[in-house]
């Protein structure tokens, strides 16, 4: 495996993870593999962390804009849930259309999507990777 | 998960670039690193105005 897949692994487990110490322990990793590669350059090193790092920006963004949304006694928050413009932000996909046909045509999985009538069919969805909410 | 632990998790996110550009800058190029540093000063700043909101 490449070193730069190996990261990507280890960021995505980043993404997933449940507190900030989990976060450490990978960011741990994240180092201790760049140290080993000191000597040689990583093939698209550079790209991958800036691509990151934006992603983390719109986190940031996200959680700076995104309200708390209760509905029928459940709160459903970044990051475990997204808006669909959100969604298509953090998994690169171009289209928001996309993601709302994959809703209405009832690809994603129920459990994955959740739609409050009362905010306007407002559609949050479940923020995993496109596979994972099929 | 309140918005001071996704504060909390975000910023624990932002010490792993930290990291990277403290100890890994061989790797990377100036304007990447000039790049990667705009990105976490942006993010630092949005942060920030995130943890003197008033929590809800």
């Amino acid at each position: 495996m490449k070193t730069v897949d190996k990261l990507r692994v280890l960021f995505q487990q980043i993404d997933e993870a449940k507190n900030p110490s989990e976060i450490e322990v990978l960011g741990n990793k994240v180092s201790k593999i760049l140290a080993e590669n000191a000597q040689q350059p990583i093939e698209g090193i550079a790209s991958f962390l800036l691509e990151r790092a934006n992603i983390l920006k719109q986190k940031v963004e996200i959680v700076t804009n995104d309200p708390e949304v209760k509905y029928k006694g459940i709160t459903y928050a970044f990051p475990e849930w997204t808006t669909i413009v959100n969604y298509c932000k953090l998994h690169s996909i171009k289209n928001p259309q996309t993601v709302s046909n994959w809703v209405s045509r009832g690809i994603i999985s129920a459990q994955n999507v959740v739609i409050i009538k009362e905010l306007n069919d407002l559609k949050l969805i479940r923020n995993l990777n496109y596979q994972e909410i099929m | 998960m309140n918005k001071q632990f996704k504060v909390m998790m975000l910023e624990a996110e932002k010490k792993v670039y930290e990291q990277i550009l403290n100890n890994q800058q061989s790797n990377l190029g100036h304007t990447e690193i000039d790049e990667l540093l705009d990105l976490l000063l942006e993010i630092n700043k949005q942060l920030a105005e995130l943890k003197n909101e008033p929590s809800k």
